[in-house]
């Protein structure tokens, strides 16, 4: 027994020492190499350029399904945004020849020059100029406030909302050409009978009230529009704010002006934004209600723009020139646009 | 509630889908042991009949083709367009013959056109064959010959061929004029402005014997003409009040009667002569804004519209040209019968459904039953504050741009070819014209069958072989009668600005305001601003030197 233990105690004094340096020696230089296999890994990593994660195949199936979604809307976007923007820039600086029935380059800017020179003379056009901002302030102002009140009393849940809800969502499922219909057999047939005048002219006819007949119909139409938008805003008001402002006796109007409109502002904001963008471009359904026949005193720019490219004789011969005019416009119209939304940007910003 | 209205809403959104319809494919299916011909026609107002008799006709001819129709209303709605991406070897559209984007798609029918295929009466005896060509048959009508042509005289070119000619203007109810006795009138004074001398009862041609007979002489005989209508309950005029451009049109017609064929193509060229300015260029064209005949044109329209003498619906916007032609046929059951239509002559065959629907009402309103006919353009004679008209032709504006064009990817070459010269077979051409009442501009004789023609189709016959009638085109077509091709009609200077010359004809300017469409405006200008005086006043305004200048310096 002692003998035993003496041998122990001997392979422990001498080998316990050497056993402690051991591990700990090879503590240090498995760290090391652990270390030194990282960088190579690294490394290896970096001259690849990225590091290749294996996705799971639920990662793949999703990706699968992003891309089939967003590629066709990606193409369209390249195809019928940026190639024809592109195109369309080239095209400013292009004149089409009879003869040889096709596009050369000009290399000057002759064809802006004649937008300024028809601005100051083919007659029309400082109306047009004048029916294009009146039909802009007209949906934003006008059309926009009304649509505002609309979504708000439907918020508010009145008597029959939902049925107003289908109501004036239907003008935005039913074709619009069907509603111009109804609308120009309501002004011309209908109206004379409500107003118990048989001989009364035509309001859409008559120069003096056409364009106000396309704006109406503008608003009625227009009422669906932004309804789902901004009753979706507006739920985001917090019910506990609606009843403590509704214990403390808050008017509807107080109601809407102090606590509803700044939480639905920007959102709201984003409409104003983009119709901005309309400014140019807009026209109330003329082509839907003349066709190519529109009365001069209805002519926005957009509907003037659309006839001269694609409608009535030798329409080649103003696509650069329809081209220039849409880069001049978008020249007037993109600071416009940055500049009515750095002022929403200083609107109320209500997080909820 | 809500699962029902979720039902409903559904359902109508399903409806949408109605309108859905399969991606275009020959819907009609060939017969698989002969050689197809597809062929593509749309709404031109002439309907479908002709062309499946001239199918039976051709697979009669030739039994190892068949023939197939397909009907493309929306496709060949947007004109030769359709062609770009067309299945079928053969359209039938409504199109101009100008062919700057589509000469690749469209076959060249040059040679076709210039083989000898027809004997001397016209019949088809196969290419090469005959002693007469398409061409020498299109000759006949030289003006239709020279809008079509893509070449020149010496070395014609086509790429599409006349389909059918339709004459536009004022159609007045016979019926009417017989039952009120509206022909002769005793108020009616002549050229020399004196009644009873001789010259008042034979129309503006002067001449005894012609088609226009009894009809108005002068623009004075006519207020006088409108005068009676008036006062006996009649409403004169009906029009297509969506289509501003039906009676702008007819005012055009008006235009080129007082200014006859060379100071009507100045507003095109801007490079001749003008018998009242003198000679135009480019430099001072802005001088024909201010011709004499604008002033007439103004004087008619102000007549029609102040003395309110049209049918109310005629200005409202939902009068399509296919109401105005129901309103215009109802009327003769009514106390305010209409006794003009302003349309084209296409009009009674695409009213057919009114005759149809009328006929069981009395048989005397069938269609070839009721009878209708050109009203003429009376002569600016004796107008105070007008000058006296010079030139004495009735001109006739001609609505040609129906074409038939050929596929160029057609795989079928020799077959369209064959059919194409068949179909302008003297034979063919006379059963085109007996079905549709509409004649086509090619040599043919229709005098054999003149019977089988409704009164107004009759009365178009007459008329273009009145030896005083002078078919025209409109607008820049128009230069095509003067020598121009067709390409340098387009390159001419109006032609190269139409932005500017946008409805420069009649464009005007009075006060601030600028005006365009004459009847219109003046109908509803409660205040009488608007007279033929003031309008004529603002086409100098509205286009004025400055302006020109500041437009083409």
């Amino acid at each position: 027994m002692d003998d035993n233990e003496e041998k122990r105690s001997v392979t422990q004094k001498i080998f316990y020492p050497v056993s402690w340096l051991f591990g700990k020696c090879r503590k240090v230089l498995g760290g090391a190499l652990y270390d030194v296999s990282v960088r190579i890994h690294q490394k290896r990593e970096e001259r690849r350029g990225t590091k290749q994660k294996k996705l799971s195949s639920y990662k793949k199936s999703e990706l699968r399904f992003l891309w089939a979604i967003f590629f066709w809307p990606i193409v369209c976007f390249f195809v019928g945004y940026v190639a024809s923007n592109f195109n369309s820039f080239l095209l400013a600086f292009q004149e089409y020849d009879v003869e040889t029935n096709s596009f050369h380059f000009i290399g000057d800017f002759r064809n802006f020059t004649r937008i300024f020179r028809e601005l100051k003379v083919t007659p029309g056009m400082s109306l047009m100029v004048t029916n294009s901002i009146i039909y802009y302030l007209f949906t934003t102002v006008v059309c926009g406030a009304i649509g505002l009140y609309v979504a708000f009393m439907i918020y508010k849940k009145v008597p029959a909302g939902n049925f107003f809800v289908v109501i004036l969502f239907l003008p935005a499922i039913i074709s619009n050409i069907v509603w111009v219909l109804i609308y120009k057999y309501f002004v011309e047939y209908g109206l004379p009978l409500v107003v118990g005048d048989p001989d009364m002219m035509s309001l859409i006819m008559d120069p003096d009230t056409s364009f106000l007949s396309l704006l109406m119909f503008g608003l009625w139409i227009g009422f669906g529009g932004n309804l789902l938008i901004n009753t979706g805003a507006m739920m985001r008001v917090p019910r506990d704010c609606l009843e403590a402002a509704s214990l403390e006796g808050c008017s509807l109007w107080r109601e809407f002006w102090t606590i509803t409109f700044p939480v639905i502002f920007q959102t709201w904001g984003v409409g104003i934004i983009c119709g901005v963008i309309t400014l140019f471009s807009g026209s109330p359904s003329t082509y839907s209600f003349f066709g190519a026949d529109a009365p001069l005193e209805t002519y926005t720019f957009g509907y003037y723009f659309f006839m001269i490219v694609v409608n009535g004789k030798d329409t080649e011969l103003n696509y650069p020139y329809a081209a220039a005019a849409g880069l001049m416009f978008t020249a007037v119209v993109a600071p416009l646009t940055y500049f009515v939304k750095w002022l929403f940007s200083k609107g109320p910003n209500v997080e909820v | 509630m809500k699962k029902t209205l979720c039902i409903l809403l559904t359902l109508v959104l399903l409806a949408v889908t109605c309108a859905c319809k399969p991606p275009r494919i020959n819907e009609n299916v060939a017969d698989p042991n002969k050689t197809p011909l597809y062929v593509a026609i749309g709404d031109n107002g002439v309907g479908t009949e002709f062309l499946y008799n001239l199918e039976k006709a051709y697979e009669a001819y030739n039994p190892e083709v068949d023939v197939v129709i397909n009907q493309r209303d929306s496709e060949l709605s947007n004109g030769l367009e359709y062609i770009k991406t067309a299945t079928e070897d053969i359209i039938y559209v409504n199109s101009e013959f100008t062919f700057t984007q589509y000469g690749n798609y469209v076959l060249d029918l040059t040679d076709m056109t210039a083989s000898k295929a027809y004997d001397e009466n016209g019949a088809y005896v196969g290419m090469g064959n005959g002693t007469k060509s398409l061409q020498d048959k299109m000759m006949y009508y030289e003006n239709g010959f020279n809008l079509v042509n893509q070449g020149t005289k010496e070395d014609p070119g086509f790429l599409g061929l006349p389909w059918f000619s339709a004459i536009y203007g004022l159609w007045y109810d016979m019926d009417l004029f017989d039952t009120e006795n509206l022909y002769d009138l005793p108020e009616y004074t002549g050229f020399d402005g004196v009644a009873n001398t001789g010259d008042e009862y034979f129309g503006p041609d002067g001449k005894e014997g012609t088609y226009d007979d009894g009809l108005t002489a002068t623009w004075e005989d006519m207020k006088a003409l409108l005068q009676v209508m008036k006062e006996k309950g009649i409403v004169p005029f009906t029009f297509s009040g969506m289509h501003s451009w039906m009676r702008n049109f007819w005012l055009d017609v008006i235009l080129m009667n007082y200014e006859g064929m060379s100071d009507y193509t100045l507003c095109y060229t801007f490079d001749g002569t003008d018998s009242d300015f003198g000679e135009i260029n480019a430099d001072n064209g802005y001088l024909l804004k201010q011709q004499e005949g604008k002033k007439a044109t103004l004087m008619v329209a102000e007549k029609i519209a102040k003395d309110k003498l049209y049918s109310t619906p005629s200005l409202y916007t939902t009068q399509t040209h296919l109401q105005a032609q129901i309103d215009f046929l109802r009327s003769t059951t009514t106390d305010s019968p209409g006794a003009f239509l302003i349309d084209g002559s296409w009009w009674e065959y695409e009213a057919n459904d009114e005759f149809e629907r009328m006929e069981n009402i009395s048989k005397e309103f069938a269609r070839g039953t009721r009878r209708f006919g050109y009203f003429p353009i009376p002569r600016f004679v004796g107008t105070e504050g007008l000058k006296d008209q010079i030139n004495t032709q009735q001109y006739i504006n001609s609505i040609s741009n129906f074409m038939i064009a050929a596929n160029a990817k057609t795989k079928v070459k020799d077959v369209v070819e064959d059919f194409l010269l068949f179909s302008h077979s003297e034979e063919n051409l006379i059963n085109f014209t007996k079905t549709t009442n509409l004649f086509c501009l090619y040599e043919y004789d229709m005098s054999k069958d003149l019977d089988s023609l409704t009164p107004l189709a009759q009365s178009v016959y007459d008329l273009m072989r009145d030896e005083n009638v002078v078919i025209y085109f409109s607008g820049k077509d128009a230069l095509t009668m003067n020598g121009y091709t067709a390409t340098q009609a387009q390159n001419c200077l109006r032609a190269k600005n139409n932005t500017f010359f946008e409805n420069w004809d009649f464009l005007t300017k009075v006060g601030n305001m600028n005006y365009m469409d004459a009847i219109r405006d003046m109908a509803f200008d409660d205040e009488n601003e608007l007279t033929a005086a003031t309008w004529f006043e603002g086409l100098g305004e509205a286009c004025s030197k400055s302006t020109w200048d500041t437009y083409f310096g």
